[in-house]
């Protein structure tokens, strides 16, 4: 492998006018997100304290082993949802940590916001949560402190609500360990949460067990009963056996917590090609000056490569051909990866060499990493004569098949058939990230507001209007606002679509927990589908 | 695979390593040592060869390792045996069109000297803005198009005066 020699030129006036707006686009992004990790109103503060609960940021701090990464998931989502308040992160915190020397998935309600009442997007973080688990074979701990789906919204939480607890099972099944730590009352079909789990831990006081609560028994029977009589954490750990272990506060709780993930069995990892860690040769703040500011404008895929991977050092594949998709081997955190990165609408050329890296790649068990500035595949009569349709499909095939992990980073503009080939999130990569200018949808904006706009007009033609220049003017904006906001990776992250929107110097360090994560995982046989010759 | 190594800036050597447990058998232009090899508790490297005992002290920075040895500095630079081979020569001096598209910028002017690196035309094709840049310092003999015009693949977009280095 050779480094990368890199022909950025860190004076140049591109550089700084890039390098302002990009760090303009971070200080809102890390804004957002220390809002949603952190800033809660006093009262819903207090009303936690009042209870002797802990906020779940304090929580995870006594959970995780100090020192060590956590990569927390969709931090942003639900930020754009229309609900009835701002439920931060979706009401739930997920992420993947080190608890006692293993790797494992962190699952936590956020009781500071409506008591941790399930929305929608929040059972949809959880359930992408329990999903990466199982892909991964990640131990989950669950940090139970919910009061239950919000009942407003519950037709659309009622069969997400359902199949977490499907999840929980079908992770069972796969030999994944669950731990749950109740912390307050897990009341319906949250009681299966640590019912369904190996392990469970209850707090005497606060948490409570049980599948109908105190008022609907009074409602249904009659009967007056106080909640810790009813499911308490003695009755469940003494009576029932319900839960396995009843403690007097949180803090003894999580420490018992640590202490059964610690009790758990060491899997191996899957072999791959590794070596020593070796930091990136070039800086990697220097992306903020490389990635245009302007969704349009194109760049040197391999400049971002140069920071991202050990010693900037890359071993390019048939570097003369299809030279719209940079294709090679690299080291990311000592793991050796296949990378996939865009130079430039997809061609034939570029699509077979995809092909052939990807199938190389899946007979040497080389995880893949996509980096994404995808526009669509190379359109017009020309191409479509010499097959570009059917080379793209090929592309798709090998990728949708191969047995080893994908790894997808949305860099700048993902649009269109580009993104399936290059494992958008329909393709089911273990991970895929966002970076915070990125777009993504199936055309840009422009586009979409150039030919809805016309098909509007032909449709107020045949009505017998004509709408004068101003009026398409209007309908233009309209449709380019509305394609803007829908398009932009924090409606994208609201929604779930992604697992994360990252500062750019950040993605060295998360793909390198979401690469180990992926190794707990046998790759299995290889098993691929027919290509159309 | 003997290697090349630069010591300093200037004279090169052809270096052939052969590794065992307890250091190893150095060809250096020709001639054969054997060097038995120990790292210290101090971070230095404890080199014993031709039966004479050195302490020698490595920093790596990519291909080029900074060493203090034999009461000196050394920069070693290992030269890529892949490197520097590539495309012709005169390669650098068109500029050709990527994809089909239309030309949004003309930058430079036929006569304008450009330094490599230098934005020449800018395009824009599938939704893509594309920067042209100079492969290397010249002068621009030709630009066949205009802002606005349409081109194909592979169409001439600027071409430079042939080189003279």
């Amino acid at each position: 492998m050779r480094r990368i020699e890199s022909r950025i030129n860190t004076r140049s006036e591109s550089f700084r006018t890039n390098r302002a707006h990009n760090l303009r686009v971070r200080e809102e992004f890390l804004a957002m997100m220390q809002d949603v990790r952190h800033h809660r109103p006093e009262r819903d503060i207090k009303r936690l304290r009042d209870q002797g609960k802990l906020l779940v940021r304090e929580r995870l701090d006594l959970l995780l082993d100090p020192g060590t990464p956590f990569l927390e998931l969709s931090p942003l989502a639900a930020n754009h949802a229309k609900y009835d308040a701002h439920i931060k992160g979706a009401g739930v915190v997920s992420g993947i940590g080190v608890v006692n020397g293993r790797e494992v998935m962190v699952l936590a309600n956020d009781s500071t916001i409506k008591g941790g009442a399930v929305y929608p997007l929040g059972a949809k973080k959880s359930i992408r949560a329990l999903k990466i688990a199982l892909e991964n074979r990640l131990p989950i701990v669950h940090l139970v402190d919910s009061a239950g789906a919000y009942l407003p919204m519950q037709m659309d939480i009622f069969h997400e609500g359902g199949h977490m607890f499907y999840s929980q099972c079908r992770l069972s099944a796969a030999g994944v360990e669950q731990v749950a730590v109740a912390l307050g009352h897990c009341t319906a079909g949250g009681a299966y949460v640590p019912t369904l789990s190996d392990y469970s831990i209850m707090v005497r006081g606060s948490s409570g067990v049980f599948l109908g609560g105190p008022p609907l028994v009074k409602a249904a029977t009659g009967e007056d009963i106080s909640a810790a009589e009813l499911g308490g954490a003695d009755v469940h750990t003494r009576i029932s056996g319900t839960a396995d272990y009843a403690v007097d506060s949180e803090t003894q709780g999580i420490a018992l917590a640590r202490e059964i993930v610690g009790t758990l069995r060491r899997g191996t990892k899957q072999t791959v090609d590794r070596r020593e860690p070796e930091a990136p040769y070039y800086d990697p703040e220097e992306l903020y000056g490389i990635i245009p500011d302007d969704i349009k404008k194109q760049f040197d895929m391999r400049e971002v490569i140069a920071r991202l991977v050990d010693g900037s050092l890359f071993h390019e594949y048939k570097p003369d051909y299809g030279t719209t998709l940079v294709c090679g081997y690299a080291y990311l955190w000592g793991y050796k990866i296949g990378i996939l990165a865009n130079n430039g609408v997809l061609f034939s050329e570029a699509a077979q060499k995809a092909t052939s890296f990807m199938q190389l790649c899946d007979r040497d068990g080389v995880p893949l990493l996509f980096l994404h500035n995808i526009t669509g595949f190379m359109i017009g009569r020309d191409y479509e004569h010499r097959g570009i349709t059917k080379d793209g499909a090929k592309m798709i095939m090998v990728q949708s098949n191969v047995r080893v992990p994908k790894f997808s980073v949305l860099c700048h503009a993902s649009f269109g058939a580009g993104n399936y080939g290059m494992a958008g999130r329909g393709y089911d990569p273990r991970f895929l990230f966002a970076w915070p200018h990125s777009q993504c949808a199936t055309m840009g904006a422009e586009q979409a507001a150039k030919t809805l706009s016309q098909i509007k007009i032909a449709a107020l033609a045949r009505e017998g209007k004509q709408p004068d220049p101003a009026e398409i003017q209007t309908i233009h904006e309209q449709i380019h606002h509305d394609y803007t906001r829908s398009n932009s990776v924090y409606y994208q992250t609201s929604e779930l679509r992604d697992d994360g929107v990252l500062d750019m110097v950040d993605t060295r360090n998360a793909l390198g927990v979401a690469l180990s994560a992926a190794l707990n995982a046998p790759f299995g046989e290889r098993q691929q589908g027919i290509l159309r010759i | 695979m003997k290697l090349t190594a630069e010591l300093g800036a200037g004279a090169r050597h052809q270096v052939a390593l052969v590794r065992d447990a307890r250091g190893g058998r150095v060809e250096f232009d020709g001639a054969v040592f054997d060097v038995v090899m120990e790292n210290k508790p101090d971070g230095a490297l404890e080199l014993t060869l031709n039966g004479h005992t050195h302490a020698v002290w490595v920093a790596q920075h990519g291909e080029t390792a900074y060493v203090h040895a034999f009461g000196r500095a050394w920069t070693v630079t290992l030269r890529d045996p892949v490197r520097g081979g590539g495309a012709d020569a005169d390669e650098g001096d068109i500029c050709v069109a990527p994809m089909p598209g239309t030309v949004i910028e003309v930058a430079v002017a036929v006569g304008e000297r450009v330094s490599a690196g230098q934005t020449m035309i800018v395009i824009e094709s599938m939704k893509m803005q594309l920067n042209l840049e100079a492969d290397r310092d010249g002068i621009v003999a030709e630009i066949p198009c205009a802002k606005g015009d349409l081109f194909d693949r592979d169409a001439l977009l600027v071409r430079l005066e042939a080189g003279k280095e």
